[in-house]
């Protein structure tokens, strides 16, 4: 049974969750948090000069425009080829999903708020806030709880093959070999290039050698 | 196209406190505003709700300091606070509480594309309204109607305009439709529309307008 969201809720950036994922980000979920339905929004910090607070990527897949707004501190964005140094109290609107954008910390403690929606469509929550948050756990070798984190977001979008192909990686790695292998197949099924992936992804060492792993 | 812009919140256009970010930078996917105050006291949110556009609505404290009403509650929002108004019924606005305050706000409407309001056609329309420019304000709200032709507020807006201007007939049109589709302000209150106040037609559309609101 689903709970009722209150008509509104409260955070603060500096209360929210801390969930590391690489080169000092630090994602802090805002929407899932929040169960914000309309559009995405996450925080990250670095406590760290140096360390990301965009962490370096395109949206090509997902169609998105971005902002990205500097709520504390000082960031130096590069986009494509260019590089721009952006202060608290600015902010980077990239409208093309092509652009590659990756941000780093220029002081302690820098904070980027990140917007972000597909125009023409409704807004759909993204894959990858579930392979973020399942980073820690696989980390710690808390495979049960990654299974579930996966799991989860796969309730909601069943057919994502990206979210099964990490399910996969997990069960394989919890020693769940028949379901590592369903649910690998079904990744592949969806989309091929799954197979490839799969071929030298040392995730799937203790089941390579099973029959139906994807040639 | 434009593949990607700096703005600093400082230096963007202000209009009367309102920084048009979504306008600025033809933002299509989803709202995305700023509010700007100077001083400690003044309204940084104007009281509101989006029952009109079903928008969810995320407000985050970029400077300064705010005390935030939201479905009668009182919430302070000390810098990088985030509140996030879900029900579009609920109203919410909110004060600045120290100089120099910043808020932002991103909207919309959950299982739907963005499309922009015709909050955004009002809003711009009536900055020339502010400097008695109630031409160039008519013909903003005109340019809205044309896109929103249901909206009660440009409607209203309108027929305030064309009041101020002394075209009687059609503000009085303007009104009616205005009143037909829900427009709840009261007529009889506003000052631009001073100029009707004895007019038959008005005084039973104002009549109609308060008896719907008394309803609602």
């Amino acid at each position: 049974m689903s709970v009722r969201r209150p008509a509104y809720e409260v955070a603060h950036v500096d209360e929210l969750d801390e969930i590391p994922v690489a080169h000092g980000l630090v994602w802090r979920p805002v929407r899932r948090r929040l169960d914000v339905r309309a559009f995405g929004v996450n925080a990250y910090t670095s406590e760290e000069v140096g360390g990301q607070v965009v962490e370096e990527h395109t949206e090509s897949q997902l169609g998105h425009e971005e902002i990205y707004v500097v709520l504390r501190g000082c960031a130096t964005f590069t986009l494509d080829d260019e590089e721009v140094e952006v202060r608290g109290g600015s902010l980077v609107h990239i409208p093309e999903p092509e652009v590659r954008r990756v941000a780093i910390s220029r002081e302690p403690g820098t904070t980027v708020l990140a917007l972000g929606g597909k125009p023409g469509a409704p807004y759909e929550v993204s894959a990858w806030e579930a392979m973020f948050l399942a980073i820690p756990a696989a980390e710690r070798g808390d495979f049960e709880e990654a299974i579930r984190i996966h799991e989860e977001a796969l309730a909601e979008r069943p057919d994502h093959p990206a979210l099964l192909y990490n399910l996969a990686c997990m069960e394989a790695r919890a020693g769940k070999h028949l379901d590592a292998l369903l649910h690998l197949k079904r990744a592949v099924d969806l989309d091929p290039k799954y197979a490839r992936f799969a071929r030298d992804d040392t995730d799937f060492a203790s089941i390579r050698a099973e029959p139906g792993f994807p040639g | 196209m434009r593949r990607w812009r700096v703005v600093t919140l400082d230096e963007a256009e202000h209009r009367r406190g309102w920084i048009p970010l979504r306008e600025l930078l033809d933002v299509r996917a989803f709202g995305v505003n700023a509010w700007s105050v100077e001083n400690a006291g003044d309204p940084v949110i104007p009281a509101h709700e989006e029952h009109s556009t079903g928008h969810e609505e995320l407000y985050v404290v970029v400077r300064g300091h705010a005390q935030f009403t939201v479905a009668g509650d009182e919430v302070d929002a000390p810098i990088g606070t985030i509140i996030f108004v879900r029900d579009p019924a609920v109203e919410r606005g909110a004060v600045a509480t120290s100089a120099d305050t910043i808020v932002l706000s991103a909207g919309a409407k959950p299982g739907a594309a963005f499309t922009p309001s015709p909050w955004e056609w009002n809003a711009r329309a009536m900055q020339p309204y502010y400097t008695g420019d109630y031409q160039s304000a008519l013909t903003g709200f005109e340019a809205g109607h044309a896109l929103f032709p249901d909206d009660p507020t440009i409607l209203y807006n309108m027929a305030c305009m064309e009041a101020l201007l002394g075209r009687r007939d059609d503000a009085i049109a303007h009104l009616g439709a205005a009143v037909e589709l829900g427009a709840h302000s009261d007529p009889l209150a506003d000052d631009d529309l001073a100029s009707l106040r004895d007019d038959s037609e008005f005084v039973a559309i104002a009549g109609e307008a308060n008896a719907r609101r008394q309803r609602a």
